[in-house]
């Protein structure tokens, strides 16, 4: 068992700390406050080649294995303290690139990844719909082969990107009686006659990621924008779910380490009663909570970068990934404001905003309770 | 015993299908009758990895592929 990151993994990871503390923080309360994407931070991303993380070279990605993605994540989480636009990064990467790597034709692969690394193209995820969440394959959006096309009904809500997305991966089904056996992936265009996309979405937090709703009436699509088999869409999906909960939290151990650090040096300096609070147990104890919420977390993601890298990860260790690093997100969250008082609960100082962004993660690519569900069948207790 | 009568006993005894073992025929649609759903499929593909000592890719889960006892024979017999 070897601990120890490589030279150039820690040289990487001190770079896009750098890249993200000198390029990406620029009045993010502000951001927040007016739910604005950082259009041109994105493109800053893309630059620097974090989109093209996990795409193949040949494509115009830097082809990076699962561990060293997980650190550039984690290092990014650490130096940027947008969360919103990590969020969109993520979305993009897990939920589109992902699925276009894995199961895209040469032809998809060509017309679609180049751009998404450059950053000149921002692609979407549509699953959900208003009656179906946790309940993924029971979704209602039909596809209906007339001749050789395709033709989608139906909606999506909660799309990450969407008021802003060129591109769209969508799931369809092609008979409700067949459930899961019957999704099948679709690669739709924004100007794509029948398709349309809502009004964004206000929410508690990342609010510098945008999200909407998708529409498709007699959506028309040419056989070629079929992402996968027919048939083949719970594949594509549950490909996708699987890399997303297994990197998309990546980013809050380095926001958690940021949290840990402040929370130390604040309660070094700040005196109550006569002495620094830190010197109080029950600032102390939490402090040391946050530290070990940190530690766990950081060990099961490299743990689970291995095990990818290694393909031994099963959706029990994904599904335990995600769990542990949301709800020690929202918890570490909620330490840090109540560390810092009354301080803490202010918006400039930038804490308040980690918690609402933290709550988020127990319930997107799968909530708390849907993660337990699947650590609990894989331990053979279902029914 | 076959890989057929292995996933059955999975299917009976691991993911605890509820329903009469003998109605498990080896063309017995699995996908179509909700013996398996998304969860259990995964949970058979870890299954026959690690006694099969097989690896499974994302694309071969079609429902092709796990549609009855025999498909799921036909594809690990296609490995090994």
């Amino acid at each position: 068992m070897d601990f120890e990151l490589t030279d150039e993994q820690r040289l990487f990871r001190d770079e896009v700390i750098r890249f993200a503390r000198a390029e990406l923080n620029g009045d993010v309360a502000a951001r927040d406050a007016q739910s604005s994407f950082p259009a041109e931070e994105w493109q800053k991303c893309a630059a620097f080649g974090i989109q093209g993380l996990p795409v193949p070279s040949k494509y115009g990605g830097a082809g990076a294995d699962p561990l060293t993605i997980m650190l550039a994540l984690e290092a990014l989480g650490y130096g940027c303290t947008d969360n919103g636009l990590i969020f969109s990064l993520n979305a993009q990467m897990w939920a589109c690139e992902m699925p276009i790597v894995l199961f895209g034709t040469e032809e998809q692969k060509q017309k679609y990844l180049p751009a998404l690394c450059a950053g000149t193209l921002v692609a979407a995820h549509g699953m959900s719909e208003p009656g179906s969440g946790s309940d993924a394959y029971a979704l209602s959006t039909t596809a209906e082969l007339r001749g050789e096309r395709w033709i989608l009904n139906g909606s999506k809500t909660f799309v990450t990107n969407a008021p802003i997305a060129d591109l769209f991966i969508v799931f369809a089904t092609i008979d409700r009686a067949k459930g899961f056996a019957g999704l099948c992936g679709f690669l739709v265009e924004r100007e794509t006659p029948g398709f349309s996309v809502g009004q964004p979405l206000h929410k508690m937090g990342l609010r510098t990621s945008p999200i909407g709703e998708l529409f498709f009436e007699d959506c028309e699509l040419p056989p070629e924008n079929l992402l996968g088999k027919p048939g083949g869409g719970m594949s594509v999906f549950n490909s996708s779910m699987e890399w997303e909960r297994s990197c998309i939290l990546a980013s809050t151990v380095g926001v958690m380490q940021r949290q840990l650090e402040r929370c130390i040096e604040y309660a070094r300096e700040r005196e109550q009663f006569g002495q620094p609070i830190g010197a109080f147990q029950a600032v102390s104890h939490k402090i040391v909570d946050m530290k070990l919420r940190v530690e766990t977390a950081r060990l099961a993601l490299y743990r689970l970068g291995w095990l990818m890298a290694n393909r031994k990860a099963t959706p029990l260790d994904s599904a335990l990934v995600k769990l542990h690093l949301s709800e020690s997100f929202v918890a570490s969250s909620l330490d840090a404001i109540q560390i810092h008082g009354g301080y803490g609960y202010m918006v400039e100082y930038e804490l308040e905003r980690d918690l609402r962004d933290a709550v988020g993660s127990r319930l997107y690519s799968g909530t708390s309770e849907i993660q337990r569900n699947v650590v609990a069948a894989f331990l053979g207790l279902r029914r | 015993m076959s890989t057929a009568q292995k996933v059955k006993d999975f299917i009976v005894d691991e993911l605890r299908w509820d329903g009469d073992r003998e109605q498990l025929a080896s063309d017995y649609p699995l996908l179509d009758n909700g013996v398996i759903d998304s969860l259990g499929l995964f949970q058979i593909v870890q299954f026959l990895e690690v006694e099969c000592g097989i690896e499974i890719a994302d694309d071969e889960l079609t429902p092709e592929n796990f549609a009855t006892l025999d498909s799921i024979e036909k594809l690990v017999d296609s490995k090994t």
